[in-house]
């Protein structure tokens, strides 16, 4: 006992300081392929900060509700044989100036239009590219959030507008044609997508300034459709809409939903819209990469 | 911080690099052990190309290695072990700093917690306090200096680019982020390549100078070597008053003084055993009082700029 | 006091931005010479300067040029260069085009305004870049372009702020040469920097400039003298420190002796009898001293000492006097 007591009166008293400082890094590494994913993300969730993202959100349900609300009124009265059939409500949500279109221009104009000219003004090449990030990575990260924000807010209400009219459908004939509807809005939703978030994107990549970037959009969309919609009047031909995205997505939609044209409608042939589109999509994506390569990394 | 058998920091072998007909690196060979060094040169004497080689950014002839890595078959893993801190502002518009060394992290390949837990610390070691919750928008030049260090630091880097880093700070700011750098060897264990044209920021820093000019290696080596000015018996004096009366009176010893740099430039006859005391006597006789006494090394802007002309001279000759 | 000590004078000089006061009823006298003027960020300076050249108009007191007011004067204001920190661009332009252009503003005529461009551009060595476009030229040859225009036209009070950023070691050495040389020449020359120790290369007058008012003006030296606070350090190297400690232990104005390798540093607040006791200690004991410095009586000190005692609350009024040097 005492012996033990006289052990504990002994003992040194014992204290210690730990270092608080910076610590050097012994830990793992995530694997490389997965860094778009960080990009896309941190993007993601940047632009879902912005208020404009809301307001486009929530613009979206007014076309789709009305859109629903006539299109049930309608397919009540194509069921009793009283009207034409509802299929056509989608078509015209995604391309009418009263639907989705405009909607899905202003996301792509918000979300695109500071993707990277945001980047170049604040300096964030050096961020990314002095550390293990390929431009590829980069790329990817920085186009995927405006295409898929632009698919979100024009397919949605269309996809709520198709699985209604699938399920007010009068009889197993009507049904299976109301079933393709679904698969036909995403079809044209991600044409859509495609064709208004790489060329945004692509511009944003030209300029420092973003709101230079979507003046730009602004005019590459806007006036060749309204020049075109014009001149197709005056001319009665239909080649004034061939810078018209708007009109080539027309006829890719009408040539998709099997929606016949009107009374005075003039339209390309589908090829050629087709045709053009993918040239915007494709050209996008090779000026995008060019231009990211330019980027300087080090020098001021 | 000892590290097991250190690789040389970096080893260059004959690099050249064309842009069209611009020869912007002409045969560029250098090896450099591991510690802090200085890369000087004019403009357009291919200082930033010579990082953008090293970051891996760039084709070019010849071969190179950078902490052991080659340069073109490794150059992502060699990235994520280098951290860069540019010249111009770097940040993401929208983000605080903290979300900024959380992303810069996480690209560099650190896993999410880890992430998050290194950023606050080297915010904390950068001197970034409360302020690190704010966006970087907002930011005065010295915060987003010392933001852009943190990004730079934050994977636990073994070489660290340094692209002009007191730029735009006042006199104190300097100081702090002068003294920041001097630390960072002796904690972090890194090593150091600062660019800079403020020579005396290098002097601090750095023990090694690589100087460039027009896409060559004009000298590597120590700094103390560069600035050796090659006469022993040369001293600098400078008095609180009195300078015209001092010189005349060393000169009348047989000492020759010249004025520079707003010093007194005094060689001392090669027989003097005790020249300092010789300079002291003198001053004392005088009533003079003496400030500064010291045996006259070269600026390392004089150095330079002396190593720089022999280079001009030695391409036309 | 002299009329040479007069070309530029305010008087109660008071300027402010809505509830912030950038300059702070600040009176001071610049005479011929070189003078630096500094100070942290926001302390005013950028103000000062600006009222100075007659962009701003001093809402209290007066700004003076070389006897007169400089605010809406056009002939004095044709007397006085100014280099501003910010880039302006005239991209279009060749160096040469835009100095000759401005040299004209300045009133002088066509053929000796190109001839004087030239002159100034190839002293800060442009003269092969002048005939290009400045869309060309690198930061370094934008700054020396903009030098150029301010010195060109042979001003008698020239102010340059921040005129060595994005210079490189070789332009430095050249614009220290021609700013030097205007300094001589017996123009009145106000340099402002943050980089201290280029502005401690050219001149050793300085007005230092805090929150809004004058905090010290004068010789450094002799500024640094004024500051008790912060005790003189001297450190010296020699071949046996503590011999040399043992020897001066017993003065009464060494305050603090301290050790270094192969060397001794002295805390004095008396420097005027210290700095020759040293050397007087030295060879009493038959210690070699191999070198004498003062690590802090240089620029960078005075102005930590002086900014940071500022900063405590219930600092005190205007201590500092500028005193001969």
């Amino acid at each position: 006992m005492s012996a033990a007591k006289a052990k504990v009166a002994a003992k040194e008293p014992r204290g210690a300081i730990r270092d608080q400082g910076y610590q050097p890094y012994t830990g793992s590494y995530t694997p490389e392929g997965g860094r778009w994913k960080l990009i896309f993300g941190r993007m993601l969730k940047m632009t879902a900060r912005q208020p404009w993202v809301l307001v486009m959100l929530i613009l979206c349900i007014f076309p789709g509700l009305v859109g629903g609300v006539i299109t049930y009124i309608q397919a009540k009265m194509y069921a009793a044989g009283a009207a034409p059939s509802p299929e056509p409500n989608v078509f015209y949500l995604f391309t009418k100036w009263y639907g989705t279109l405009i909607i899905g221009f202003l996301t792509a104009l918000f979300a695109g239009g500071g993707a990277i000219a945001d980047d170049a003004r604040a300096g964030a090449f050096p961020f990314y590219f002095a550390r293990p990030v390929t431009r590829e990575q980069y790329l990817v990260g920085k186009l995927v959030p405006p295409i898929l924000l632009v698919f979100c807010v024009t397919v949605g209400p269309a996809m709520l507008l198709a699985i209604a009219r699938a399920a007010l459908a009068k009889d197993g004939d009507d049904a299976m044609i109301a079933l393709l509807l679904p698969f036909k809005t995403i079809g044209l939703g991600v044409v859509e997508a495609l064709a208004l978030g790489v060329p945004v994107v692509a511009l944003s990549s030209t300029s420092r300034g973003r709101a230079y970037v979507q003046g730009a959009f602004a005019a590459l969309f806007l006036l060749p459709w309204i020049l075109g919609s014009v001149f197709t009047g005056v001319t009665r031909s239909p080649w004034p809409n061939i810078l018209s995205i708007r009109a080539h997505l027309l006829n890719v939609g009408h040539f998709i939903f099997a929606v016949p044209l009107e009374e005075n409608e003039r339209a390309l042939p589908v090829w050629v819209s087709a045709a053009v589109l993918t040239a915007l999509v494709v050209g996008s994506l090779v000026l995008l990469r060019k231009r990211l390569e330019s980027m300087e990394v080090v020098g001021s | 911080m000892t590290r097991p058998a250190d690789p040389p920091l970096f080893e260059f072998n004959d690099i050249h690099k064309r842009y069209g007909r611009f020869h912007a690196l002409r045969g560029i060979t250098l090896n450099a052990p591991m510690g802090s060094i200085g890369l000087l040169g004019p403009n357009g004497a291919g200082k930033s190309t010579l990082l953008k080689v090293m970051l891996g950014l760039l084709s070019f002839e010849g071969s190179a290695q950078v902490l052991g890595f080659d340069v073109n078959a490794d150059a992502r893993k060699l990235r994520a072990r280098v951290g860069y801190m540019p010249e111009r502002d770097c940040y993401l518009s929208g983000m605080n700093a903290v979300e900024l060394c959380i992303y810069a992290a996480e690209l560099s390949g650190l896993p999410h917690p880890e992430a998050v837990q290194r950023s606050h610390a080297v915010l904390e070691f950068c001197g970034l306090g409360d302020k690190r919750y704010q966006k970087i928008d907002g930011y005065s030049t010295g915060q987003k200096q010392r933001v852009k260090l943190a990004q730079a630091l934050v994977h636990d880097p073994k070489l660290l680019l340094l692209d002009e880093p007191t730029n735009g700070l006042d006199p104190d700011g300097r100081d702090e982020m002068l003294a920041l750098i001097q630390s960072l060897p002796a904690r972090t264990g890194c090593a150091i390549l600062l660019s800079s044209h403020l020579l005396h920021d290098v002097e601090r820093v750095c023990s090694r100078a690589i100087l460039l000019h027009q896409g060559e290696v004009v000298y590597s080596g120590t700094i103390e070597d560069l600035r050796k000015e090659g006469q022993a018996d040369l001293y600098e004096v400078r008095v609180k008053s009195g300078d015209e009366q001092l010189k005349k009176a060393l000169e009348a010893r047989g000492c020759r003084v010249d004025e520079a740099d707003g010093m007194l430039s005094v060689l001392v006859p090669a027989s003097t055993a005790k020249p300092t005391e010789l300079i002291f006597t003198v001053a004392a006789a005088e009533g003079l009082q003496v400030r500064h006494l010291s045996p006259k090394r070269l600026t390392l802007e004089s150095a330079f700029v002396r190593a720089v002309n022999d280079a001009r001279e030695g391409g036309a000759a | 006091m002299s009329d040479t000590k007069k070309m530029i004078e305010t008087v109660h000089a008071a300027r402010w931005y809505g509830q912030i006061i950038a300059v702070n009823d600040v009176s001071l006298e610049i005479g011929p010479g070189i003078t630096g003027l500094l100070g942290p960020n926001g302390a005013g300076k950028s103000t000062l300067m600006k009222l100075m050249v007659g962009q701003l108009r001093p809402q209290k007191g007066e700004v003076k040029i070389l006897g007169e007011r400089i605010w809406n004067n056009r002939a004095l204001m044709r007397r006085v260069g100014y280099c501003p920190e910010h880039e302006g661009s005239y991209e279009d332009l060749t160096g040469l085009e835009l100095v000759t252009a401005l040299n004209r503003l300045h009133g002088i005529d066509a053929g000796e305004s190109e001839k004087r461009a030239k002159d100034m551009l190839a002293r800060l060595d442009l003269a092969d870049a002048m005939n290009r476009r400045i869309a060309e030229y690198s930061k370094g040859m934008r700054q020396r372009v903009k030098l150029a225009q301010a010195m060109a036209h042979d001003p008698d009070v020239i102010f340059l702020d921040e005129p060595l950023t994005g210079c490189d070691p070789l332009a430095r050495v050249k614009v220290l040469e021609v700013v030097k040389a205007l300094g001589d020449r017996g123009a009145c020359v106000v340099v402002s920097s943050h980089v201290l120790f280029e502005v401690e290369a050219i001149t050793s007058e300085i007005l230092l400039i805090h929150k809004g008012q004058v905090l010290a003006e004068g010789d450094i030296y002799a500024v640094r003298d004024l500051i008790d606070k912060h005790p003189h350090k001297v450190r010296v190297e020699c071949d046996r420190p503590r011999e040399l400690a043992r020897a001066l232990v017993d003065a009464d104005h060494v305050l603090n002796l301290g050790f270094e390798a192969g060397a001794l540093t002295v805390d004095t607040r008396e420097p005027d009898r210290c700095y020759p006791a040293i050397p007087q200690a030295a060879m009493k004991a038959g210690v070699t001293i191999t070198s004498l410095t003062s690590p802090d009586n240089n620029l960078q000190a005075v102005f930590t000492y002086l900014t940071e005692e500022r900063d405590k609350p219930g600092a005190h009024g205007a201590k500092t006097t500028a005193g001969a040097a």
